[in-house]
């Protein structure tokens, strides 16, 4: 069954003279899920958000926001929240009055309050957005991609300059909005907070797609580390060798023998084979791949 | 257009928008000084600062008006400052990104903000001709007969006067929409929109006097400093509409086709 999608773009492309900024990208980002949207910088992800929110046309491609074409943004951008690029105010209002400013744009009312509460602010809202910090004007500016109950919202890294408890809160934050059946697109260099919130993930490098798709579907992709440590550092070379029989690239180092890369049933082979071989094994971990080690795998490697 | 005219509302109670107000008191006084305050026989040509009349002139019932008119360079000045900080700023802060997502329709966006700075200069004008009006009166002191200034055809002259320097600020005020949103830069609209005013506008009727009857700062400045002539004050009019629409539209069709980057 084809997944409902909230953005969907065929072929986008956009070109500054010679240079390629996004490359042909089919994306596809379903319904009421968070999806992260990663990539090193200049990899094309504010050019893509961009875009999406109708701020620069694309050179060729088309696609679909909300179920309405995207070169007709006036015709979706209404149903949509966004952060670009970093927080953007008048540093001479407040923060309520720059949400009003944004919500007078947007033909809404009513909304600024539960925005305000929702991100944290609202005890600094009638300062002027000059006084705030960073992680305070990123809350001002999740406040005002909330503002009119967007279905879609799209953030380009909205965790910047956010203290780890801003970061927690961003995060608790957004999978309540997908919870709630809101479509979060999020874009992020801190790959260890997409892995914490994302359902679906696309991998963006010098402006082609790298990976779509599910979260955990890439994170099987990469098998586990294991590491074995011996009861005696005398067992050292012969549990290598065990190691080795069981695939994998294998390593012997700081008293141990880590084996990468190796199949979902090897841990508990290498247990039974050590035992077999009268090797006790004082340690046996298996340590699952992060984000962000697939992550520079695959733009390292180049790899689909 | 009316979302956007809204939205602009809020921004325009910034400090900077009274500090805007107090300029253009501060220019008038400073230019009615030059213009009231002891008449010569003779009119003379101060330049930027204006048309000081001779004592007949002044006293006539169009008097006080033309002499509020000499405020129109400085005006300019002011009014190109102020837009440009508000559209270049919105480049600045990067705020025009989050502007475009709420109102998609950037020639409505544009025109909005636009409609909303004209209210804002209308009042600007409005209430600096409420201060400058008795003030003027005061400067030109006892030696200046101001009877007509205040009867029935110079309280005309007055409202007349304020019409045309609330067009004549309407006209640099298009004129500083177009520089800050081909520049998309508050200091380069301002020094570009400055000089043109001042010494490239200046020193092009010095070379070619005949000019002055086509470039768009010589308009607004007839317009605003009046005349005897009514039917050379309409056309006036229709040349300042005409440049001001030019740069209006030219402004929107930027606006409107160019990709938002900033």
């Amino acid at each position: 069954m084809p997944m409902d999608l909230a953005v969907r773009t065929v072929g986008l492309e956009k070109r500054y003279g010679e240079r390629v900024a996004v490359e042909a990208l089919d994306l596809a980002v379903p319904t009421g899920r968070v999806t992260g949207f990663v990539g090193p910088n200049g990899a094309g992800k504010t050019t893509t958000i961009r875009m999406l929110l109708g701020l620069i046309r694309p050179t060729s491609g088309t696609g679909e926001v909300l179920g309405r074409p995207l070169d007709r943004p006036a015709a979706y951008l209404e149903r949509v929240g966004a952060l670009v690029d970093g927080p953007a105010f008048y540093p001479r209002l407040s923060g309520r009055a720059n949400l009003a400013v944004l919500e007078r744009l947007a033909g809404t009312r009513g909304g600024i309050e539960r925005a305000l509460e929702l991100t944290g602010i609202d005890d600094r809202a009638d300062d002027p957005v000059g006084s705030y910090s960073l992680g305070m004007r990123q809350r001002l500016a999740l406040a005002a991609a909330l503002l009119g109950d967007p279905e879609l919202v799209v953030l380009d890294e909205p965790a910047n300059g956010l203290d780890p408890a801003g970061i927690r809160e961003i995060r608790t934050l957004l999978r309540r909005l997908a919870d709630d059946g809101v479509t979060v697109f999020v874009s992020s260099h801190q790959l260890a907070e997409l892995e914490h919130v994302s359902d679906h993930l696309v991998l963006l490098r010098a402006g082609a797609l790298v990976y779509q798709g599910l979260l955990s579907s890439l994170l099987a992709r990469r098998a586990a580390t294991i590491t074995a440590r011996p009861e005696h550092a005398a067992d050292l070379e012969a549990l290598a060798r065990i190691a080795s029989d069981g695939g994998g690239h294998v390593r012997v180092r700081d008293g141990a023998v880590s084996a990468a890369g190796a199949g979902p049933a090897a841990s508990a082979r290498l247990n039974r084979s050590a035992h077999a071989a009268g090797i006790t094994l004082a340690e046996l971990t298996v340590a699952a791949p992060t984000l962000e080690e697939i992550f520079f795998g695959l733009t390292e490697d180049g790899a689909r | 257009m009316i979302r956007a005219f809204r939205g602009e509302l809020v921004k325009l109670r910034q400090s900077t928008y009274l500090f805007g107000i107090a300029a253009v008191i501060a220019f008038m006084l400073i230019t009615l000084v030059v213009s009231v305050t002891d008449p010569g026989p003779v009119a003379g040509d101060r330049g930027p600062a204006g048309l000081v009349l001779s004592r007949d002139g002044l006293e006539a019932a169009d008097g006080l008006a033309r002499s509020l008119g000499n405020v129109v360079t400085f005006l300019g000045i002011v009014v190109l400052a102020l837009v440009s900080v508000n559209i270049g700023g919105e480049y600045r802060f990067g705020t025009i990104r989050s502007s475009a997502v709420r109102l998609p329709f950037r020639g409505r966006l544009l025109l909005g903000k636009t409609m909303a700075l004209f209210g804002y200069l209308a009042v600007t004008v409005v209430v600096t001709v409420a201060i400058a009006a008795p003030a003027a009166q005061l400067m030109a002191g006892p030696g200046v007969d101001t009877e007509r200034w205040w009867g029935r055809e110079g309280v005309a002259e007055l409202m007349l006067g304020t019409g045309s320097l609330i067009a004549a600020s309407w006209a640099w005020a298009t004129i500083g929409v177009l520089l800050a949103v081909l520049l998309r830069s508050a200091p380069a609209a301002i020094g570009v929109g400055i000089a043109y005013i001042l010494p490239v506008e200046i020193l092009a009727v010095e070379v070619a006097p005949d000019a002055a009857a086509w470039l768009p700062g010589q308009l607004i400045v007839s317009l605003a400093r009046g005349g005897d002539n009514a039917a050379a004050q309409a056309e006036t009019l229709v040349g300042v509409a005409s440049w001001a629409t030019i740069a209006l539209v030219g402004a929107t069709l930027v606006f409107k086709f160019r990709d938002i980057t900033d």
